[in-house]
C-alpha cells in the first residue's frame, strides 16, 4: 500500500539511484548530455525534498502545545509518531496508516526483523535539505570534470542516495546498510578523480572508515541481541512466539515467559536504553505502561508497552547483559567511535586532510558539507538517545575531545602552506563545536543549556555544510586558474578577481564566525551552553575561534592581498562559477541573519523533545 | 536373532528398496551415466568431438533436474520429512525404518543431502559453463576434462550424502583423484605440473592419514555406521570415559576433511594448486569441494553432538566447538594475512579461500542448529561471489594468459563489464552491503553473540571465547580490506601500461582465437547473471535464510535413530 508520505520519502532517497542507473545507458560520446542528465537529477531531487519540507513543515505546524503556540505541539514529535505507527501495526488487524505523519515502517528481512523503516522529523531535516542542496551545487561543480564522465556522475548519484538513505533510516540495520553505500562510491570517486596522490588517499579514507563501521556493526548486533520484549506490544510478541514455534517445532514447550524479543528498530532501542538507565540507578520503580494518565508533577516515564509492569521487566533485565554498566560503555564507545571516525575526532582524523587534498573540488565540497555530518548525525540519533547512562558518564570526556579537536584543529591549520589542507584543518576545528555542543549535558532543572548546546550543534553543522563547501569550491576555482594551492604562492586576487574575492570574503568571515553570517550563531549557542557545562572547555573553545580569525585572515592576506605573483592576470570567474557560489554565500548571509527564522524555530521543538527525553531519567 | 531362510515377502521388500534407493539416487546415476556417453561421443568422432563440455552440460543439468524434482517437494514440505515411515521393513537390510536411508542405510538423502546435492551439480554446471565461454579445454582434451570433472563431482554428491565411514572415504577419494589430474591440466605450464604433484602428495597422504581413523572407529566400536558410532560414543562418554582409539580416529578422519576444506594447517596445498590449474578448476575446487567437505563435516557434528538433541553432552559440544573455533579463526586470520603479500590473483584468491573457509567453521563452533544454517547460508552465498570473482579471473587469463596483477594494471578501460561484475564479488567477499556476502557474515556476528549469551549459564568462559572469535571476525575484515582493495586499485585505479597493451595487439593478430574486444556478450551475460544474483541475494535474503533454518533443524541425526532397536548384524 503506498500513502503519500512513504511514497515521498522513499523517491527521494532512490531517486539519485535511479538517474544515477540510466547514466549507464547513455552513450558515451555525448558528455554534455550526461552533465544535464545528472544536473536534472540532482535538481529534481532537491525539488522533491523541498516539496518533502514545506509538507514536513505543514504536519509541524498543525499541533499546537498546551500554551497554542504551534510546532511544539506534542503530537509532531518523532517519538510520539513512531510510537502511534507501532501500536497501529502491532494490532490484529493492523490499524490504517497515516499518510502524513511521516514515519513508514514495512517489513523487509523477517527473519532478523528489520524493517524498512524511515521517518522525517527536525534532526534529520535540516542535513536531508543540505544534501540535496550541496549535490546540486556539486554537479554544477563538476562541470569541468573530463575523464569517465558517465562513472563519475552516476557513482555521484549512488553517494547521494547513500547519504539520503542514512539520514533517513530509524532501523538500524537499514541505517548500517546506508552508512556502507556511501563507502564504495567515495573510494572511487577520490581514487579515480583525484590528484597525485589519490590512490593512498582512497585507500586511507576506506581502511579508517570501515574500522569505523566495524565498530558500528558489532554495536548494532550487541543491540539486538537485547531484549526487549517489554517494550513491545503484546500482540507484535505473540506474533513472534506464533513464528518460533511454526519454524522451531522443538521448541514449542518453551514458556512464553522465557522466550525473547529482539529487534533493530531505533525507537524500541530507545526505550530499552531509557530502561537500563533506570535500571542502573536503581529507579526502576519510575517505568510506566504506555499512554497512561500521569499528573504532570510525576516522574515516572512511560515507556512500557501495555500490560507490563516494571516488576516483571525487572526481572528480564537481570538476565540481560545489555541493562550492566558494562555493556552500556561498551556499546557508547563502539557507536562513538565509529562515528567519531566520521566526524572526525581529534585521534581518528588523520585520513581527512589527505582525502581533502587528493579529492577533486566537487568531491571536497561533498566530503566536508555532508560526509562529515553523518557522524554528528550518528551520535545525535544513535548514541546519545541509546545509551544515555554511558554518554552522561562519558559526557567530560567528549567534551574535552570536542573542545580540544577545536584547537588541535586551529594550530594545525596555522601551520599549512596547503590551501586544501588548511580548511581540512578547519573543518577538524569546527566539527569540534559539534561534539562540544553535544555532550554539553546538564541537570533536569537546566535543560534549556543543554538545549541550545545542541540546536547549537545542529546550526553549526549546517552552517559549516554551507561554509566549507563554499570554501573548497574557492580553492577549486582558485585551482583551476593557478594550478597549485600553495597559499604563499598566490598573492593579489583582490585585484584581478574582484567579484570572486567579494564573494569568497564572505565565506571566510562566515566561517570565522563574524556577527551577521553563518558561523557565528552555532558557536556562540554551543559556547554558551558549555559554559554552563565546564567553564573550562568553554574557554578552550572561545581561544579557539580566536585561533580561527587567525589563520583565516592571515590566509586571506596572503592569498588576496599584497601584489600578483602570477605572470598573466587571471580571468574572473565565470557564470557557472558564479552560480555555483551565489546560493551558498546567500545562505550563509541568511543562516547568521534569521537563524531563528531558517532553522531554529522548527528544530528547536524536536531538539527540546530529545533534551526532554533525556533529562526525564534524572 | 537367528538368520531365517528369506520368504518371498523379504524379497518384495527388497525388491521395493532396490527401486527407492535408485530412484533417490537417480542424480548420481544421470551424471555417472553421462560418462560413458561421453566415451562414446569420443568412439563415434567428428563432430561428436566438438561438444564434449556440452554434452557433460546436459547431463549435469538433468541431473540437477532431477534432483530438483526430487527435493523440491521434501523441502517445501519439510516439517514432515520424517513423518512417513515405511511399516514393517527392518527384516533383512537393516532397519529400513526412514524411508531415505538407501542402499542399506549407506547413504542418506534427507534436508542437508538434497540441498548439498543442488549446491554441488550448480556449481559444476556454471563451471562447464564457463569452460564453454572461455573455451578453455580445447578440442580434444575437453572429453577427458568433462569426465574428469563429472567424476569428481560425483565423487563429492556422495560425501554429502554419506551415512558410513567407508562410503565417505570412497565419495572423498572418487572427488579428489580426478581433482588431482584437473590441477595439472594445463600441460605446457610448469606450474601446473608442480601444482599436481603437491596435490598428489598431500592429498594421499591425508587420505592414509584418514582411512588409518577409520580403522581405529571401525576397530573399537565394530561398525562403521555413523549412528551406531554416534550411540557407542554416546554411551561412552556418559559413562565418564572417553575412548581413546576412537577419539584419535575420528581426529584424524576431521583432519582429512580439514585438508579438504584448506584449514590451517592443511593449507599448505590450496595456493601452490590454485596458482598452478585453470581458473575454471580453482572455482570448482574453492567451491564444490569445499561445499561438500563443509557437509560432511556437519554430518559429523550431528553424529557426535547433535544440537537438536535434548540430551546432548555439554562437555563434548563445547571442547567440538572450541575446536572448530579456534581452527576457523586461526585459518580465517592467517589465510587473509598471507594473502596480503601476492602478487598474482590466483595465488589471492587461494589465500582468500583460506580466510572463508574459516568463516564457515566459525559458525559452526556454536553446536547450534542456528550456526549450521549461518554456515550454510554462508556456503550458498560464497557460491555466488567466488563463482563471479573465479570466471572474472577465467576470462581475463584467456585474453591476457596470465593472472599476476601487475601485468593487469588498469584493466578497468579494456573490459569495464569484466571488471565492474569482479568488483561487485570482491565488495560481496569483502563483506559490504547491500551484497550477500554482507549478509553472511552479518548473520555469522549475530549468530556467534546469540549463543555467546545463551552459553553464559553453563559455561562462563564460553561467553569471552566467543568474544574473541567475534573481535577476531572484525579484525579479520578490515586485514581483508587491505588485498581486496588492492586487487580493486590495480584493476581500475592504476594507469594501464601501454607496453603492454602494443604486445597483447601482437599476440591477438597472431591468435586468432583472441577476439579484439576483451569480452564477449555470452561472457558479459554470465557475468550480469552471477552478480545480480549477487546483488539481490544480498537484498533480499530473509527466505534463504529461512530455509536454511528448516534444514538445520531436519538433518538425519543420531537422536532419531537412537530410540531404535540395534541393528542386527
Amino acid at each position: 500500500m503506498l500513502v503519500n508520505d512513504s511514497l515521498l520519502m522513499t523517491l527521494v532517497i532512490f531517486l539519485p539511484a535511479l538517474f544515477g542507473i540510466v547514466i549507464f545507458f547513455l552513450p558515451q560520446k555525448f558528455p554534455e548530455v550526461i552533465r544535464w542528465w545528472a544536473l536534472l537529477g540532482a535538481a529534481a531531487t532537491f525539488t522533491l525534498s523541498m516539496c518533502l519540507f514545506i509538507e514536513y513543515y505543514a504536519m509541524m505546524d498543525r499541533y499546537l502545545d498546551d500554551g497554542g503556540r504551534p510546532l511544539y505541539g506534542k503530537g509532531n514529535q518523532l517519538s510520539v509518531r513512531i510510537d502511534e505507527a507501532l501500536r497501529n501495526e502491532g494490532q490484529m488487524v493492523p490499524g490504517p496508516r497515516k499518510s502524513d505523519d511521516w514515519v513508514h515502517r514495512s517489513r523487509w528481512i523477517d527473519r532478523f526483523h528489520i524493517q524498512y523503516s524511515i521517518a522525517l522529523d527536525s534532526l534529520n531535516m535540516p542535513p536531508i535539505i543540505l544534501t540535496t542542496f550541496i549535490m546540486f551545487l556539486a554537479v554544477i561543480a563538476s562541470w569541468n570534470i573530463k575523464s569517465y564522465i558517465k562513472g563519475y556522475f552516476s557513482l555521484l548519484l549512488f553517494l547521494e542516495t547513500g547519504i539520503l538513505g542514512t539520514f533517513m533510516a530509524m532501523d538500524l540495520f537499514l541505517f548500517f546498510v546506508f552508512y556502507e553505500l556511501m563507502l564504495i562510491p567515495m573510494y572511487f570517486l577520490i581514487g579515480l578523480w583525484g590528484s597525485k596522490r589519490r590512490r593512498y588517499a582512497a585507500f586511507k579514507f576506506v581502511i579508517y572508515t570501515l574500522s569505523g563501521s566495524m565498530c558500528i556493526l558489532i554495536a548494532l548486533i550487541i543491540l539486538y541481541n537485547t531484549n526487549v520484549r517489554d517494550f513491545v506490544s503484546k500482540e507484535e510478541f505473540t506474533a513472534e512466539v506464533q513464528r518460533l514455534n511454526a519454524n522451531y517445532p522443538d521448541r514449542r514447550g518453551v514458556p512464553a515467559s522465557e522466550i525473547s524479543f529482539h529487534t533493530f528498530d531505533i525507537r524500541t532501542l530507545q526505550k530499552a536504553g531509557q530502561a537500563a538507565y533506570l535500571f542502573i540507578n536503581n529507579q526502576i520503580d519510575r517505568l510506566e505502561e504506555e499512554n497512561k494518565k500521569l499528573d504532570p508533577e510525576s516522574t515516572k516515564i512511560p515507556i512500557l508497552s501495555p500490560g507490563n509492569s516494571y516488576k516483571s521487566a525487572n526481572q528480564h533485565f537481570k538476565n540481560d547483559l545489555f541493562y550492566s554498566k558494562n555493556t552500556q560503555l561498551i556499546i557508547f564507545l563502539l557507536l562513538f567511535i565509529g562515528f567519531a571516525v566520521k566526524i572526525p575526532l581529534f585521534p581518528l582524523h588523520s585520513w581527512l586532510p589527505d582525502a581533502h587534498v587528493e579529492a577533486p573540488t566537487p568531491i571536497s565540497m561533498i566530503l566536508a558539507g555532508i560526509l562529515l555530518k553523518v557522524g554528528g548525525y550518528g551520535l545525535l540519533r544513535i548514541a546519545f538517545p541509546i545509551c544515555p547512562w554511558a554518554a552522561e558518564q562519558f559526557s567530560g570526556w567528549i567534551g574535552f575531545i570536542g573542545a580540544f579537536g577545536i584547537l588541535y584543529g586551529a594550530f594545525t591549520a596555522l601551520g599549512q602552506s596547503d590551501f586544501k589542507k588548511l580548511l581540512a584543518y578547519s573543518s577538524i576545528s569546527h566539527m569540534g563545536y559539534v561534539v562540544l555542543g553535544l555532550a554539553a549535558i546538564s541537570s533536569k532543572a537546566h535543560s534549556q543549556y543543554w538545549e541550545s548546546g545542541v540546536d547549537g550543534a545542529i546550526f553549526q553543522m549546517i552552517s559549516h555544510g554551507v561554509t566549507s563547501a563554499g570554501l573548497f569550491f574557492v580553492v577549486g576555482v582558485l585551482y583551476d586558474r593557478a594550478h597549485h594551492r600553495e597559499i604563499n604562492q598566490f598573492g593579489g586576487i583582490l585585484n584581478q578577481m574582484p567579484l570572486f574575492s567579494g564573494l569568497s570574503i564572505i565565506l571566510f568571515f562566515a566561517s570565522m564566525g563574524l556577527p551577521g553570517l553563518s558561523g557565528f550563531f552555532g558557536e556562540l549557542l554551543v559556547i554558551l551552553s558549555s559554559w554552563h557545562f565546564s567553564p573550562l572547555l568553554s574557554v578552550l573553545a572561545i581561544i579557539g575561534t580566536i585561533f580561527t580569525a587567525g589563520y583565516l585572515l592571515w590566509t586571506w592576506q596572503r592569498i588576496y592581498l599584497g601584489l600578483p605573483t602570477n605572470p598573466t592576470r587571471y580571468p574572473e570567474i565565470s557564470f557557472r562559477e558564479f552560480l555555483c557560489l551565489i546560493p551558498l554565500v546567500l545562505l550563509a548571509i541568511a543562516l547568521g541573519l534569521f537563524p531563528q527564522f531558517m532553522l531554529l524555530s522548527w528544530v528547536d521543538p524536536h531538539v527540546s523533545a530529545w533534551v526532554h527525553d533525556f533529562t526525564q531519567l534524572k | 536373532m537367528t538368520p531365517t531362510f528369506p520368504t518371498s515377502g523379504d524379497f518384495t521388500i527388497a525388491q521395493d528398496h532396490l527401486y527407492r534407493s535408485l530412484l533417490l539416487f537417480s542424480p548420481e546415476l544421470t551424471l555417472a551415466l553421462t560418462i560413458p556417453i561421453l566415451l562414446i561421443c569420443y568412439f563415434l568422432g567428428g563432430a561428436f568431438r566438438k561438444g564434449y563440455l556440452w554434452v557433460g552440460l546436459m547431463g549435469t543439468l538433468a541431473a540437477l533436474g532431477f534432483a530438483v524434482m526430487d527435493g523440491w517437494p521434501k523441502l517445501e514440505n519439510i516439517q514432515n520429512f520424517y513423518q512417513d515411515r515405511i511399516a514393517g521393513s527392518n527384516v533383512i537390510l537393516g532397519t529400513n525404518v526412514l524411508n531415505n536411508l538407501i542402499f542399506s542405510d549407506m547413504i542418506v538423502i534427507d534436508p542437508l543431502a538434497i540441498i548439498l546435492r543442488w549446491f554441488i551439480l550448480l556449481s559444476l554446471a556454471f563451471i562447464l559453463l564457463l569452460n564453454i565461454l572461455t573455451r578453455f579445454p580445447q578440442k580434444e582434451a575437453s572429453g577427458d576434462y568433462t569426465i574428469l570433472l563429472l567424476g569428481s563431482t560425483l565423487g563429492m554428491m556422495i560425501m554429502a550424502s554419506a551415512n558410513h565411514l567407508l562410503m565417505m572415504f570412497l565419495g572423498m577419494e572418487m572427488a579428489t583423484v580426478p581433482c588431482y589430474m584437473l590441477a595439472a591440466f594445463r600441460r605446457t605450464e610448469r606450474k601446473a605440473g608442480e601444482a599436481g604433484l603437491k596435490y598428489v602428495l598431500f592429498g594421499s597422504a591425508v587420505s592414509g592419514l584418514t582411512l588409518y581413523g577409520i580403522t581405529l572407529v571401525i576397530a573399537q566400536f565394530g561398525s562403521g555406521y555413523l549412528p551406531d558410532i554416534a550411540r557407542a560414543y554416546f554411551f561412552w562418554i556418559n559413562e565418564d570415559k572417553v575412548p581413546m582409539l576412537p577419539s584419535i580416529g575420528l581426529f584424524l578422519i576431521v583432519l582429512g576433511l580439514f585438508f579438504k576444506l584448506s584449514i590451517i594447517p592443511f593449507h599448505f596445498w590450496c595456493p601452490d594448486v590454485f596458482e598452478g590449474c585453470s581458473a575454471e578448476i580453482a572455482g570448482f575446487l574453492s567451491v564444490a569441494s569445499k561445499g561438500a567437505a563443509l557437509g560432511l563435516l556437519i554430518r559429523f557434528l550431528f553424529a557426535l553432538a547433535d544440537p537438536n538433541y535434548t540430551y546432548v553432552n555439554r562437555v563434548l559440544a563445547t571442547t567440538l566447538g572450541i575446536f572448530l573455533g579456534t581452527s576457523g579463526v586461526i585459518t580465517s586470520t592467517f589465510g587473509n594475512l598471507l594473502a596480503l603479500r601476492q602478487t598474482n590473483l590466483q595465488r589471492i584468491f587461494a589465500y582468500s579461500t583460506i580466510a572463508h573457509a574459516g568463516y564457515l567453521l566459525l559458525p559452526l563452533s556454536c553446536i547450534s542448529t542456528e550456526g549450521v544454517a549461518t554456515s550454510l547460508f554462508y556456503l550458498i552465498a560464497y557460491l555466488w561471489m567466488n563463482l563471479g570473482v573465479f570466471a572474472c579471473i577465467a576470462i581475463i587469463f584467456q585474453h591476457q594468459k596470465t593472472a599476476e596483477l601487475a601485468r593487469l594494471k588498469g584493466y578497468f578501460q579494456r573490459a569495464p563489464f569484466l571488471v565492474t561484475a569482479m568488483v561487485i564479488s570482491i565488495l560481496s567477499l569483502l563483506g559490504l552491503p547491500p551484497l550477500i556476502g554482507f549478509a553472511g557474515k552479518f548473520q555469522i556476528f549475530s549468530v556467534l553473540l546469540s549463543s555467546a549469551n545463551q552459553s553464559k549459564s553453563y559455561f562462563p568462559f564460553m561467553q569471552d571465547y566467543l568474544w574473541i572469535l567475534i573481535i577476531f571476525t572484525g579484525i579479520n575484515t578490515l586485514i581483508s580490506a587491505g588485498f581486496y582493495l588492492k586487487i580493486i586499485r590495480i584493476l581500475i585505479l592504476d594507469e594501464s601500461n601501454s607496453a603492454m597493451t602494443n604486445t597483447e595487439k601482437m599476440n591477438s593478430r597472431s591468435n586468432d582465437l583472441i577476439e579484439s574486444s576483451c569480452e564477449t556478450w555470452p561472457q558479459k551475460l554470465y557475468l550480469f547473471i552471477l552478480s545480480s544474483t549477487v546483488l539481490g541475494l544480498g537484498l533480499f535474503w530473509s527466505p534463504l535464510r529461512t530455509q536454511m533454518d528448516q534444514i538445520a533443524q531436519n538433518i538425519q541425526s543420531p537422536s532419531q535413530t537412537l530410540q531404535m532397536a540395534p541393528r542386527s548384524k
